[in-house]
């Protein structure tokens, strides 16, 4: 099949067991893409198998050089293969797609995420450290990374190294505070400052999220994750449940999302 | 303060391959007879996209006009907005996928409201895809699209389960798709074109009943019915349990269906089963297709219509052939 557009691999960085960090050397896409936002990677075949793109998040985005990072979790073949890309290999990307988080420029952000679902956050996390808004880097922003355990830990690594301040909780107490990331982020709801949350992971975790937040009245943003198979809004794949009060029926993760703003979908 | 949207910033990379396409089709498209008349419908070239898998067109329209098309194809429209199915609605599996989408549309008049005055003003070719849960729904659909300014041409989907049959697909039964195909030519002059279910035991035995009824065209193949359970959590991976299964896998299944309903009827044949390439489309038009649907591969590959189109008429120049001699070329002797 004709590639839709190829990228080299620049560096293939392991995170954690079954955790890589992809850069690709990808200047147009970098330059487009905004922290929220994906992209339909081919998985590399001689034939039609695997078939469909795998809906991928930005993770890191650096358009000044060109390049963007792809935070990558083995959870089947598709993503195996991707997985095991080294320098120099192409990937054919069809993107930046869907809606992206939007920055907020005064307050301060909890960005939460749980397992693979901190990815797409990262890129977030940056733009708000970097910014030009009020402030230091830690009035506005915290990042609270929730793992099973510390060998899963990954994102905490990560944000200690680009400098975005954050915390840590583990299912079993390895590192961090020892339980949920919802708990930190109640913590950190009831210091007051905190203006938005953005939140990616599981389901169960997007849910307490939700609730936590209403409970506060804080804006709340959530990145959705469906199967999928367009990824541009035509097939009507990755459809998810949107809340009563926005409309009901069924909103497309692909386009309308997969930010979400938290009222507006069933969770 | 909602998400941010840049809905179109993925175009960019596919834009100068499009043009570039749409010129070798205007190169050889006249040379090779691109350009047919299938029962009433006209196509400048036989390409037109499945049901289902391109929308109402307004997605992938940036890279692709809508008016260079064979056709459109447009989502499935029934009378009432349905919701569609509770997901997941995909899964894919070897060389395809299952969909079970579930119909999700804004209902006929939602679709006239919102969705043809785009096309038409875009000058896209339309074919409306359709269906009922009973006779008569049927027919009250086509009564309100007829005469309806822009629409070419109503594709009967026949594969849906009668309400008051229990659920059974009308499309499984000869008697009952001729009942709907009879309902629905009451209604209206617009080309009709009969969407077969493969999910039968004689395709040939359907297809007699479709062209008996007055059907003008005959497409096929609709998706193969299946299922996949994840062994991780031991329960079926789509919601609706089971769904429709599309893309390369199913290709050898409708080019011998095709190849079937060619020697059975004399009604021109949309033939659309899992087409990836030109030569994938070129088997359809050499087992008796006058014209395909390509569907799935546009999920991967979003110019595979214009590839697909460019690389038969570079075939036919190849050969020295005129679409209409390719027809069905696979039978001759």
């Amino acid at each position: 099949m004709p590639p839709w557009r190829l990228c080299k691999v620049i560096e293939n960085r392991p995170l954690a067991p079954g955790v890589v960090l992809l850069w690709l050397d990808a200047p147009q896409a970098a330059r487009l893409g905004q922290p929220g936002q994906f992209l339909q990677v081919a998985i590399p075949s001689n034939g039609y198998d695997p078939l469909l793109r795998r809906p991928i998040s930005i993770g890191l985005l650096e358009p000044g050089a060109g390049r963007l990072g792809l935070i990558i979790r083995e959870v089947g073949r598709g993503t195996s293969i991707l997985a095991a890309r080294k320098p120099g290999d192409e990937l054919d990307i069809l993107g930046p797609l869907g809606a992206a988080f939007p920055l907020p420029y005064e307050g301060r952000s909890l960005l939460v995420g749980g397992g693979i679902g901190s990815a797409p956050l990262f890129g977030l996390a940056t733009a708000l450290v970097g910014g030009d808004g009020l402030g230091t880097a830690e009035t506005r922003v915290l990042m609270l990374n929730g793992a099973r355990t510390r060998g899963e830990l990954w994102a905490d690594d990560l944000a200690a190294e680009l400098g975005v301040p954050a915390l840590a909780a583990t299912d079993d107490g390895s590192a961090g505070h020892h339980g949920l990331v919802t708990e930190l982020m109640r913590e950190q709801l009831a210091a007051g400052d905190v203006r938005t949350v953005f939140a990616c992971g599981p389901e169960p975790m997007l849910k307490a999220v939700k609730e936590l937040a209403q409970q506060r009245q804080v804006s709340c943003y959530v990145s959705l994750e469906q199967r999928m198979a367009c990824g541009v809004g035509a097939c009507f794949g990755c459809s998810w449940p949107r809340a009563e009060q926005a409309g009901g029926g069924y909103a497309r993760v692909c386009r309308d999302g997969p930010v979400f703003a938290a009222e507006e979908v069933l969770l | 303060m909602a998400a941010v949207h840049s809905k179109d910033s993925w175009i960019w990379a596919g834009q100068e391959r499009a043009a570039a396409l749409l010129a070798q089709i205007g190169e050889l498209g006249g040379k090779v007879g691109l350009a047919s008349n299938l029962g009433g419908l006209r196509l400048s070239n036989p390409v037109i996209t499945a049901s289902g898998c391109y929308g109402f067109g307004q997605e992938y329209a940036p890279v692709i006009p809508p008016d260079t098309l064979g056709a459109i194809c447009t989502k499935c429209v029934t009378l009432e907005p349905r919701a569609g199915n509770k997901p997941p609605r995909v899964v894919e599996t070897p060389a395809g996928m299952l969909n079970s989408i579930g119909l999700q549309n804004p209902g006929v008049d939602g679709f006239l409201r919102t969705e043809l005055p785009w096309l038409r003003e875009h000058q896209a070719q339309v074919i409306v895809n359709i269906a009922g849960r009973t006779i008569a729904e049927y027919g009250q659909l086509v009564a309100k699209l007829d005469g309806a300014p822009g629409i070419s041409a109503v594709e009967v989907n026949v594969s849906c389960p009668n309400v008051e049959r229990e659920g059974m697909a009308f499309g499984v039964s000869a008697k009952a798709t001729e009942a709907v195909m009879r309902a629905v030519r009451r209604e209206t002059s617009l080309p009709l074109i009969c969407k077969l279910t493969p999910n039968v035991t004689d395709i040939v035995e359907i297809a007699r009943a479709a062209e008996e009824a007055g059907a003008d065209v005959i497409s096929l193949i609709n998706t193969l019915l299946g299922m996949s359970i994840d062994t991780a959590t031991q329960r079926p991976v789509l919601g609706n349990v089971f769904g429709g299964l599309s893309g390369p896998a199913v290709r050898p299944v409708a080019v011998r269906m095709v190849w079937q309903v060619r020697q059975a009827v004399k009604l021109p044949i949309i033939g659309m089963g899992g087409i990836a390439d030109a030569r994938d489309a070129m088997e359809f038009i050499l087992a008796g297709a006058s014209a395909v649907m390509v569907g799935t591969v546009c999920f991967s590959n979003p110019l595979a219509p214009l590839e697909v189109a460019a690389g038969i008429a570079a075939y036919l120049d190849q050969h020295g052939l005129q679409l209409e001699e390719a027809v069905g070329r696979a039978h001759q002797r």
